[in-house]
């Protein structure tokens, strides 16, 4: 939309407004938010922010058209582990924090503290590792808790399980429903049709209204020949995708050509499995060569078969072909990267205290924000502020 | 276990259970006690057999294995029991000579 058509939609809006008003409806305050295209000063109508936690612990939110950082929260607690998981409206940032116990819900336009929970209680020592979403319709947050019940001559280990928070029970919330999962979940997501992935050994889908799950792709436990595959070793950590909808997950594998454990003759190879969290339609592939590690995958907006990895240096894929298109050695390790809607531009963040900023289609590094602290294992996520 | 003789009522819940062949009620700990309990050695290389593919450097990335509890050697458990090992030092590259050692508590 132009500016024209923005100023034009604006005034029209007002008349309406001021109609409505003379014969008693009131109507004004959501035409003001119309008329408006700022929220307490930052750019909203779907522009696009870059989301982070560093040490000692603060979110940071960086305009992505000017690359500067706009706003710095103060979060509550111990820094840890800074994952981060957005309202569909793009204005409540969930962060983890307190050494991976309590979440704050941030209004990133003011900082104001929206919502909180408080995860352990009593003598349950409760962690969640990353595993952090919100719903599709912003109404639920979504943890896997893994709680420990820490007795005076025992710890009794109990099972995870699914915790479901609504966001408007603002502070102090509480979980309104929990269902029990399996263990090593680390990376979750939440899909159009309500349910929720649950990224472990294998990927799995829970209703988080009846805790019904079921089977995504199984990867640890895959059905193929021993003799012919290695079961693959998925790095599940951070959750990405927002940019264009969708929830991916890389893992390796070695495909044995000749006798198992002939290295000469195998396959070293990158898969994923990459979910339309629209469709729900599952895509898993292995075709991009093991030469290097990547911590994560994100595709590109305007070419599906494009990915771009990151660890020790930036990369781009076609997926179809294997085609390593580029790489571009970076100056440290960055566990994380992300990408705006527009496919443009990439950011390159986690581990130390810089977002390396890139060109997508080059992968030339065009800029750097220096941060307060390390990111270490803090997420990288995108926030389309409505 | 032959040799060794259960002595204490822990212990012998220990024999008990292994002699059932229970191990599916073994469980990782890496939530309870801290990151020092996982050790996890064979990543001082990397997949190639070199050091390529490493975290690099080494100090960029304490923070990154020690919150995550993950670490090839063992480092302070920033996680559970040793919450302000890395308050004096924000940016790890930066202020790692203000990272103190980690002693037990007398």
């Amino acid at each position: 939309m132009n500016l024209t058509k923005i100023f034009k939609r604006a005034a029209l809006a007002s008349t309406i407004g001021a109609a409505a008003l003379l014969v008693g409806c009131g109507t004004t305050n959501t035409v003001t938010e119309q008329a408006s295209t700022t929220i307490n000063g930052m750019k909203a109508g779907g522009h696009e922010y870059i989301l982070t936690v560093t040490r000692p612990n603060q979110l940071h939110i960086v305009d992505t058209e000017t690359n500067q950082l706009v706003r710095t929260c103060d979060v509550p607690g111990i820094f840890g582990n800074g994952g981060i998981a957005m309202s569909p409206d793009g204005r409540i940032a969930y962060v983890m924090t307190n050494k991976w116990e309590d979440i704050y819900g941030f209004d990133i336009t003011n900082c104001e503290i929206k919502f909180s929970a408080k995860q352990s209680y009593s003598n349950v020592q409760v962690k969640s590792f990353i595993s952090m979403a919100v719903s599709a319709d912003g109404k639920e947050l979504y943890t896997v808790q893994n709680p420990v019940r820490k007795l005076l001559d025992r710890f009794e280990t109990m099972e995870p399980r699914l915790a479901v928070f609504n966001t408007e029970d603002g502070l102090n919330a509480k979980p309104v429903r929990t269902f029990p999962v399996d263990r090593r979940i680390t990376k979750i997501g939440s899909m159009q049709n309500g349910e929720v992935i649950l990224g472990g050994g294998d990927l799995k889908a829970i209703d988080p209204q009846t805790g019904k799950v079921r089977l995504i792709k199984a990867l640890q436990n895959w059905d193929r020949a021993p003799d012919k595959w290695v079961p693959p070793d998925a790095f599940a950590m951070h959750t990405m995708g927002e940019h264009v909808g969708e929830f991916i997950m890389p893992y390796f594998t070695i495909r044995w050509n000749g006798a198992p454990g002939d290295e000469s003759q195998a396959d070293f190879l990158w898969g994923h499995v990459r979910i339309d969290t629209k469709t729900g339609k599952v895509e898993s592939i292995e075709t991009v060569p093991f030469e290097f590690i990547v911590f994560n995958w994100v595709t590109d907006p305007n070419d599906k078969d494009i990915l771009y990895g990151s660890f020790n240096q930036l990369s781009k894929h076609n997926v179809k072909t294997g085609e390593t298109v580029k790489v571009q050695p970076m100056d440290h390790t960055y566990y994380n990267i992300n990408m705006t809607g527009d496919g443009k531009t990439i950011y390159i963040g986690g581990t130390s205290s810089d977002i390396s900023i890139h060109d997508a289609e080059t992968l030339e590094k065009i800029g750097s924000i220096q941060l307060t602290g390390d990111m270490s294992t803090s997420d990288l996520r995108l926030a389309r502020l409505k | 276990m032959k040799h060794l003789k259960s002595f204490n009522k822990k212990a012998k819940m220990l024999d008990q259970a292994t002699s059932q062949n229970e191990v599916e009620e073994v469980v990782a700990m890496q939530t309870i006690v801290g990151c020092t309990s996982v050790n996890d050695p064979g990543w001082e290389v990397d997949p190639f057999g070199g050091l390529g593919s490493l975290c690099q450097p080494m100090e960029s990335d304490l923070y990154g294995c020690a919150d995550a509890c993950w670490w090839p050697a063992q480092v302070p458990d920033t996680m559970v029991n040793h919450t302000a090992f890395g308050d004096t030092a924000p940016k790890a590259n930066e202020d790692w000579r203000k990272i103190d050692s980690v002693f037990p508590e007398e």
